[in-house]
C-alpha cells in the first residue's frame, strides 16, 4: 500500500515539471509538442490553453495513441492544480512516452499568470449541422470550428476580391468580420461584386455587404465600417483583428495596409488582380519579406492600371 | 542561347508579338543577366518588379544560362 503523498513523490522522481512560462516558449518557437489537458470535459469548456487538446484522465491510456502518434514527441500534460496531471505523466511514461513534461502548478498557475486561455462556447444543434462537413475534415474538426468562430478578419474592400472572400468566410463561420469599404453600389459592380444586389444601386456597399453575409450565417458578427481607410485610421481599426485581408484598389492602400500590418504585427492576406491574372500572398511580419520589400516603390503612373 | 521568358498581368505587352499565353522564347547573348533581358524586352527600369529563375528567387544581376525560364511579376493593386 502507498500514501497518495508517496505516489506523486514516487511519480516526481521520473517526470520532469516546467512553469507556464516554460510552456509558453516551447508552444511559441513552434517546436513539435502535444499539449493535453486531463480534466474533465467540463473543466475544459470552462477555459483551457489553446493548444492543448482534451483527454480526461480515465481515458488518458486508451486515446493517448490518436494524439501522440510518435512516443518521442514533447508531451506536456496539465490539470487544474498539477496533481492529477502528475500522477496521469508516470502512467504516460510507464506506456513508453520518452518525453512526459508535467506544467507545474496547472491551469490555475497557467491562467494566474496572466497567459491566454480560451473558453469553449457550446455549439448549439444548428451549428454542429451547419459545421458538419468541416468536422469530417482532420484539419478543421471540432476545434478548429471553434477557433474560426472566435476568429476576426478584417475585410478592405467589399468590392471584386473582398465580396467572394467575405461569403466564404462567412460561410465557413469565422465569427467577426469587419467590413471596410467607403463606396456605395454602382451598376457596374453587378457582374462581379457578389455581395450586393441590383436593389442594392446606390447604397453603402457595407450595408449590402452586411446584409448578404448575415443572411448566409446569423453566426457571424459583422461590423461595417462605411468609410476609407487612411492613415489616421489604420491602427486604430486594425488592431481588434487577427487577421488583414487587403482587397483594396489602389496602390496607396497598399502600401499603407502594408506598413500598419507590418507595425501592428498582423498577417496581412494580400490578394490583387488585373483581368484574369491575380496575386494571393500572406505577409506576415518578421517571416518573410513584406510587400514593400517586393515591391519598394508603386509603379510608375500609366503603366499598371488598377 | 535561348531562354525562355514568362511574364505576367500588365507585363504581358512587352512579349514580342504573336507570344501565346503570356510566354516567349527569346534569343540572346550568351552571360546575359536577368536585368538584361529585362531590359531588352523593353520592360521600364523603374518598374519595380519580382524576377524568379527557374521557379527560384534572383537578382538583377544574375547570370543566365541557356535553357532557363526567367519569370517576371508586376506589382498589382487592383481588387475592385
Amino acid at each position: 500500500m502507498k500514501t497518495l503523498k508517496e505516489m506523486l513523490a514516487e511519480a516526481r522522481q521520473v517526470i520532469p515539471e516546467e512553469g507556464p512560462a516554460d510552456l509558453q516558449r516551447r508552444l511559441a518557437s513552434g517546436e513539435p509538442v502535444t499539449v493535453i489537458d486531463v480534466r474533465d470535459p467540463d473543466e475544459f469548456r470552462d477555459g483551457h490553453i489553446e493548444a492543448a487538446s482534451n483527454i480526461s484522465r480515465g481515458f488518458l491510456e486508451f486515446r493517448v495513441a490518436s494524439a501522440v502518434p510518435d512516443p518521442k514527441t514533447p508531451v506536456v500534460l496539465y490539470c487544474q492544480t498539477g496533481l492529477r496531471s502528475m500522477l496521469a505523466a508516470k502512467a504516460l511514461h510507464e506506456l513508453g512516452y520518452e518525453k512526459v513534461i508535467n506544467l507545474q502548478g496547472g491551469y490555475q498557475k497557467w491562467a494566474q499568470s496572466g497567459l491566454p486561455t480560451v473558453k469553449e462556447a457550446t455549439l448549439s444543434t444548428d451549428q454542429i449541422q451547419r459545421y458538419s462537413r468541416h468536422f469530417l475534415l482532420n484539419q478543421v474538426g471540432d476545434k478548429g470550428q471553434r477557433r474560426l468562430l472566435r476568429g476576426k478578419v478584417l475585410l478592405i474592400g467589399a468590392g471584386g476580391l473582398g465580396s467572394p472572400t467575405a461569403l466564404y468566410l462567412a460561410a465557413a463561420g469565422v465569427g467577426t468580420l469587419g467590413l471596410m469599404d467607403g463606396d456605395v453600389v454602382d451598376i457596374t459592380n453587378l457582374q462581379r461584386q457578389v455581395l450586393h444586389t441590383t436593389a442594392d444601386i446606390g447604397k453603402p456597399k457595407v450595408e449590402s455587404g452586411t446584409r448578404t453575409l448575415k443572411a448566409l450565417n446569423p453566426d457571424v458578427n459583422v461590423i461595417p465600417l462605411p468609410t476609407r481607410i487612411t492613415v489616421d485610421n489604420v491602427m486604430d481599426v486594425i488592431k481588434d483583428y487577427d487577421l488583414v485581408v487587403d482587397g483594396s484598389d489602389n496602390f496607396e492602400t497598399r502600401y499603407l495596409v502594408n506598413d500598419a500590418c507590418y507595425l501592428a504585427g498582423k498577417r496581412n492576406v494580400h490578394g490583387s488582380i488585373f483581368q484574369f491574372e491575380g496575386m494571393a500572398t500572406v505577409f506576415a511580419p518578421n517571416e518573410g519579406p513584406c510587400y514593400r520589400c517586393l515591391y519598394p516603390t508603386p509603379p510608375p503612373p500609366g503603366l499598371v492600371p488598377s | 542561347m535561348r531562354v525562355e521568358v514568362r511574364l505576367f498581368a500588365t507585363l504581358v505587352s512587352f512579349l514580342p508579338p504573336d507570344s501565346r499565353e503570356g510566354a516567349a522564347i527569346l534569343e540572346v547573348p550568351d552571360h546575359s543577366t536577368v536585368s538584361d533581358v529585362v531590359r531588352r524586352l523593353g520592360i521600364p527600369a523603374d518598374l519595380d518588379r519580382v524576377t524568379l529563375v527557374n521557379g527560384l528567387d534572383s537578382r538583377p544581376d544574375d547570370t543566365l544560362r541557356s535553357g532557363d525560364v526567367l519569370t517576371v511579376f508586376p506589382p498589382l493593386a487592383g481588387g475592385r
